[in-house]
């Protein structure tokens, strides 16, 4: 890896949980009873400074929570959230607001993200206006050359023009421009490339890989496209249900899938290459439970081909598979 | 004779900001037994197709040119008798369920209604005896048929609604973006369903996608259009490993594969505005090959070692 990796993170999560309570029933009000979804349940990641980590998973992987504990939107149950060594339950609110302003997101969905009735620049300056930085005419040209510095040349013209006037893939590169006007340093970009045309996603992880090298970011990359990841990411933790299967280098992980349920996500992938014959096929059966009713033991075992009694019954430790390479799954123990 | 054969398809709409060129005079055909898949982003085209074979389209659309399947030309039916073809002969899977389900309908209902009207089956019993044996084979225990939609997960309505296409046994089904809106997982499901009907039912399908690596799982042959245009047509193994037309080896370079390089090239600029479509070549302003000819001339489709192309360089 060309990138530099100092020892430093940039983001730490430890055991990170996020439960929502859940509406009681007239007989769990009797019994003072509250049951809960787990929606991250007991998460640990690391991404060292300068880096990106692709965090992959299907709707409901809580993958998404993840990204909503790290900026804030939602309170952990349990766990910390570690930026730049120090933990974010610690710090005093203008400490907090600090870190904060450090770290940025990009939502999926840049129609809904932005509003349809401001002028893109005036959007991607807002960030600054509200945290009162420069003067209004400073504010102005750092948002143009946020404009610029996405692709949106000449910035000018595209300053006074309104979301529904641009392209899908112009929209969120008016996203990124209002993530990155307040030099963050780190990015946490949440599905950016699932709502545009293909065409448009390659210029968007292109922009992206071009920022992270310009602007020394370190980046949190959600997705459900493993072959997205693969251009991206430095190293991928694969989530299911709430937790983590399997994460490590991507090369690795992508080469090398030791876990059944990151095995047949590489394998639900379309492929332009014919599949050679005779290599291992792990389909898994039905789909994705109601977290509701979480299963016991491995998370996965009603719909893992290869579960074992002691799969229903306990949950995996986890197990190394190769250098920073770990799985959690009863086969490899 | 092919099964189904379109012949220079133009349709625009008229819409308050402009007249929109959605299809600018598309001809292909889908033989028998065949998948044709068709490749494209949004605003090439590819719904509107599927929607003008089907007969589907908006009040607000102008359609011009033949559709013809098996020999009928289903441009000039009357409403009355494209009911009838609708289902039995033509039928269509659309990227959301609820487009083909009522909400307030029970499974086993919609395809009593269906087989009823089509006379494909005498009683609601018997009816429901097809619809049953149909949904175990692709994948539905029969007693989904007593459910309502909602309370079947997004890859069991996929299937009902695939289910609800093939009932009457039609020459061709219409598939667009059928696996869009699902997960990786149940999307890998439906795709490897989709191989089963093409190898047990041998149905002819048209298959509507904007990934060209589902194409290449699943489809015979593929057209790749672009702006409203077929750029290129071809066996669908040859167009991915050997694209000709510019816009195909583009598209192709800019998606990511794993295991691949890491560097993508991205097709630059962005896809024309159809109310204003530049003159020529359509991809001409973001084509590396673009001569002074592309700028002024539009490219005629020519035939080029069993494949059809559009373009002045490479044709």
């Amino acid at each position: 890896m060309s990138r530099a990796m100092s020892g430093a993170e940039a983001l730490r999560v430890e055991d990170l949980r996020v439960y929502y309570p859940l509406r009681r029933t007239l007989g769990e009000v009797l019994l003072r009873r509250q049951r809960f979804l787990r929606a991250v349940d007991g998460v640990t990641l690391s991404i060292p400074e300068g880096t990106t980590l692709a965090l992959v998973g299907e709707s409901g992987s809580g993958k998404t929570t993840v990204a909503r504990a790290v900026v804030g939107l939602v309170k952990p149950t349990g766990g910390r959230v570690l930026l730049w060594g120090r933990d974010v339950s610690a710090l005093s609110d203008r400490e907090l607001k600090e870190v904060r302003r450090a770290v940025q997101m990009v939502f999926q969905d840049p129609s809904v993200s932005l509003n349809p009735r401001m002028r893109v620049g005036d959007q991607v300056k807002y960030p600054l206006d509200v945290n009162r930085i420069g003067t209004p005419e400073e504010r102005r040209s750092m948002a143009l050359e946020a404009l610029r510095t996405v692709g949106l040349t000449p910035p000018e013209e595209f300053y006074s023009r309104y979301p529904h006037q641009l392209s899908g893939g112009q929209r969120q590169r008016v996203a990124i421009a209002r993530a990155i006007v307040l030099k963050p340093r780190l990015l946490i970009a949440d599905e950016p490339i699932s709502n545009i045309d293909v065409s448009a996603r390659a210029q968007i992880l292109e922009l992206l890989k071009g920022l992270r090298e310009k602007m020394g970011l370190s980046m949190l990359y959600i997705t459900h496209d493993l072959s997205s990841a693969w251009v991206i990411a430095d190293t991928v933790a694969v989530m299911y249900l709430g937790k983590l299967v399997e994460h490590g280098p991507v090369e690795e992980v992508f080469s090398n899938p030791h876990h059944p349920y990151t095995k047949a996500l590489l394998q639900a992938v379309p492929s332009l290459d014919r599949r050679e014959a005779g290599s291992e096929v792990v389909r898994l059966k039905g789909e994705i439970p109601d977290p509701l009713n979480m299963p016991s033991g491995c998370r996965l075992h009603p719909r893992c081909p290869l579960a074992t009694e002691k799969c229903m019954r306990e949950e995996p430790p986890a197990v190394k598979a190769g250098e920073n390479h770990w799985v959690y799954c009863h086969l490899y123990a | 004779m092919s099964l189904l054969r379109v012949q220079d398809l133009w349709v625009r709409y008229r819409t308050r900001r402009g007249v929109v060129e959605a299809l600018s005079g598309v001809s292909l055909s889908v033989e028998e037994g065949e998948v044709l898949g068709v490749v494209g982003e949004s605003g090439s085209g590819k719904s509107t197709l599927g929607l003008a074979i089907i007969r589907l389209l908006p009040g607000s659309a102008e359609v011009r040119g033949s559709v013809l399947l098996n020999g009928k030309d289903l441009m000039s039916l009357p409403e009355e008798e494209l009911r009838r073809i609708r289902g039995r002969e033509v039928s269509m899977v659309f990227q959301d369920p609820y487009s083909s389900l009522n909400p307030v309908m029970r499974i086993g209902d919609h395809f009593v209604e269906l087989m009823m009207e089509h006379g494909a089956a005498a009683t609601r019993e018997e009816a429901l005896e097809i619809a049953g044996e149909l949904l175990e084979r692709l994948g539905v225990p029969r007693s989904r048929l007593n459910d309502y939609p909602h309370q079947l997960s997004g890859g069991q309505r996929q299937r009902v609604a695939i289910g609800l296409a093939l009932a009457l046994k039609p020459r061709l089904v219409i598939a667009d973006e059928i696996t869009t809106a699902l997960d990786a997982l149940v999307e890998r499901q439906i795709i490897d369903l989709v191989k089963e009907i093409k190898r047990e039912y041998k149905t002819s399908m048209l298959f509507i996608t904007h990934n060209m690596g589902l194409v290449a799982e699943v489809a015979d042959r593929v057209a790749v259009l672009y702006a409203g245009r077929l750029a290129e047509l071809g066996e669908v193994h040859e167009v991915v490993s050997n694209p000709l037309h510019p816009y195909t080896e583009a598209l192709l370079r800019s998606v990511p594969r794993i295991g691949g390089s890491k560097d993508l090239k991205p097709i630059p600029g962005e896809p024309p505005d159809m109310r204003n479509p530049p003159p020529g070549c359509r991809f001409h302003p973001r084509c590396p090959l673009a001569t002074d000819r592309c700028r002024r001339k539009e490219p005629p489709l020519v035939e080029r070692g069993g494949r059809l192309v559009a373009c002045h360089v490479r044709g």
